[in-house]
């Protein structure tokens, strides 16, 4: 009997997670593994490769490559010194700046859509001064995707290279200025190097966010075979008409996110 | 290359107020226990921290003075800085490390790399040059902190606590490869310590600091003959005596023997500390394990709190702290006949 007890418990103590949690937690995962089988399970793999050549398909990858990668680069080129800045200056209203940058994180995409397109639609606020001075027009065109995906992607790169920047040893700084380095050169020599890893998980969040956006895009660049059909986009097309074709370009975008985390990974995340 | 700095600021419950010159080719150690305003003081004159009251002249050139509202960026100071935990780049090899000032300063990239494996060849640890700080030794790392400061041919050379990370071994190695290094230096240094040993070792000038004041300051032997604060004494109390080295025996100047644990190899001119609390005194002639005894008459005697400091005379005289109740049993008086004793594993030996 005493010996029965003392094997159990050594168990419990091996696993510590009382069997409830384990039964839930088996349910989170089965809930997030589930849908990827149900898209492996009814994919008409012989239609793939028709499914690839199809010129919808091909657009849609291409502008989906084109829109998400610009919208990662545009949040590294303004979100790296807004981050700079968030973390290290001390300005009146910095913790208000900071709401405004999650802002796009809580705000429905479809409503930033909407807020996009009032401040940057051809009679919106700043809109109408880029058509009449620029003769820009970012509604329905592909830069207009690229900044609404920007939009919703930004937040991520931001808070994440922010809390990277917070993280760091400031006196790797001190010591750049006493061997002459000046702000600038210190920042990106000693300070940027540092935080690469935050960057790089930033990065990838938001490249993967803009990858999968609908909402804001769908609102403010419309829905363009070529010009600003993504893919999300074309998914949510074929899934009315031709739900088959749904699941094969579901499982390609599903293909190129693993492929570029999976190439990401060793180096810079850990997954 | 002068400095002239009176600095005056407050940090947190420090309130720091001291006045510190440094010629060329002197140093000056600022010596202090923890908190005493050391390392702040480095800070501001490397343009770290901002001054509240006073001003930082170097060369004639006023680098900070609130009241005349100059201020010198520290990237223009030209003042070089080896900090406590020494601060390499962990994301560069040792010669980028060198490398980084001087390109910082506008010198190609490959005339840098040139400069810096110099600079590694002169310390000895070319063979470290494309090694990342972690894989460096503790005096290995210390040397390229050196080079990255000196590289720049800064006008001041500022030195936090330089061996504190440094275990005990190789700190004799690397305090002797300093010495060498300074002297090489044409510049005015600043090193700041709270270990007494250091600042025999490497000080023309000794600053004492407690509480954000200077409490002394002046040569070695000044400070040693008169000190004016309890942190002083002890500082001058450690007994030292220099010598020649050769195998387990120092030969001091004056003439007399002392027994050493030579491991680490030294051999020639050398300083031996002997520290007060480590000397025991006797009636009569001891007989067991310490190796080195020898008569001598007491001297002065101090007494602080239960503590009581004997100067004994003797052709190497010494200084013995005991307790109150040992010294009343003992019944010394000035010019008792007593023996003193001191373990050969008890005295810390460094070269000159």
């Amino acid at each position: 009997m005493a010996a029965v007890r003392a094997s159990t418990r050594r168990r419990v103590d091996a696993g510590r997670i009382p069997a409830p949690a384990r039964v839930l937690a088996a349910v989170a995962l089965a809930f997030f593994v589930l849908p990827v089988v149900g898209l492996l399970w009814r994919a008409p793999w012989s239609e793939l490769w028709g499914q690839l050549s199809d010129p919808v398909t091909r657009d849609a990858l291409r502008v989906s490559m084109i829109c998400s990668l610009g919208a990662t680069a545009l949040s590294i080129v303004f979100g790296v010194p807004l981050a700079w800045l968030l973390a290290r200056a001390e300005f009146p209203g910095r913790r208000v700046a900071r709401a405004c940058v999650l802002l796009p994180m809580i705000l429905p995409p479809v409503v930033g859509g909407v807020a996009l397109f009032l401040a940057f639609g051809r009679r919106g606020i700043v809109g109408q001064y880029l058509d009449d001075w620029f003769g820009l027009r970012l509604p329905f065109t592909t830069f207009g995707a690229i900044v609404a995906e920007t939009f919703v992607a930004m937040p991520f790169l931001v808070i994440t290279v922010e809390a990277g920047l917070r993280g760091l040893d400031r006196r790797y700084e001190d010591a750049a200025a006493t061997l002459g380095a000046s702000r600038w050169t210190s920042f990106r020599r000693v300070t940027l190097p540092l935080a690469a890893p935050s960057l790089a998980a930033g990065a990838a969040l938001a490249w993967a966010r803009a990858l999968g956006e609908f909402g804001a895009t769908v609102t403010f660049a419309g829905n363009f075979q070529g010009k600003t059909q993504t893919m999300p986009l074309a998914i949510f097309l074929a899934f009315e008409s031709r739900p088959e074709s749904a699941i094969l370009l579901s499982l390609v975008l599903v293909a190129v996110s693993l492929v570029v985390l999976a190439s990401l990974r060793d180096r810079w995340l850990r997954l | 290359m002068t400095l002239h700095a009176r600095v005056g600021l407050r940090l947190g419950a420090l309130e720091l107020d001291v006045a510190i010159e440094a010629d060329s080719g002197k140093t000056v150690v600022v010596l202090g226990p923890n908190g005493a305003g050391k390392s702040t003081l480095l800070r501001a004159i490397a343009g770290l921290v901002p001054l509240e009251t006073g001003r930082i002249e170097l060369d004639g050139d006023v680098l900070d003075d609130p009241d005349e509202g100059v201020w010198v960026a520290t990237e223009d100071r030209r003042i070089g800085v080896v900090f406590q935990d020494l601060l390499l780049f962990p994301h560069l090899s040792a010669v980028e490390n060198i490398a980084f000032g001087l390109r910082a300063h506008g010198v190609r990239r490959g005339a840098a790399r040139v400069e810096a494996h110099a600079w590694l060849d002169r310390l000895g640890i070319s063979d470290h040059a494309a090694s990342r700080p972690t894989m460096l030794s503790g005096g290995q790392a210390q040397k390229v902190a050196l080079a990255r400061s000196l590289a720049l041919r800064p006008r001041l050379l500022l030195l936090d606590e330089p061996l504190a990370a440094l275990d005990v071994t190789s700190r004799v190695d690397v305090r002797r490869e300093l010495r060498r290094q300074l002297d090489g230096f044409d510049g005015a240094r600043i090193v700041v310590t709270h270990d007494p040993v250091e600042a025999v070792a490497l000080a023309d000038q000794v600053v004492v600091i407690e509480g954000g004041r200077v409490r002394q300051a002046g040569p070695v032997s000044e400070l040693r003959a008169r000190p004016r604060s309890r942190y002083v004494a002890d500082f001058a109390g450690v007994n030292l005596y220099s010598g020649v080295i050769r195998g387990d025996r120092l030969r001091t100047d004056d003439g007399n023997e002392l027994t050493v644990v030579n491991d680490v190899g030294i051999d020639g001119p050398s300083f031996a500390i002997v520290h007060p609390e480590a000397v025991a005194v006797y009636p009569s002639a001891p007989i067991g394990s310490p190796r080195n005894t020898w008569p001598g008459t007491v001297g002065e005697i101090d007494r602080d709190g239960r503590r009581v400091r004997v100067r004994v005379d003797a052709p190497m005289p010494i200084t013995a702290e005991i307790t109150e109740r040992a010294a009343a049993e003992l019944g010394l008086r000035a010019g008792s006949e007593v023996w003193v004793s001191v373990k050969a594993t008890e005295v810390e030996i460094f070269p000159v």
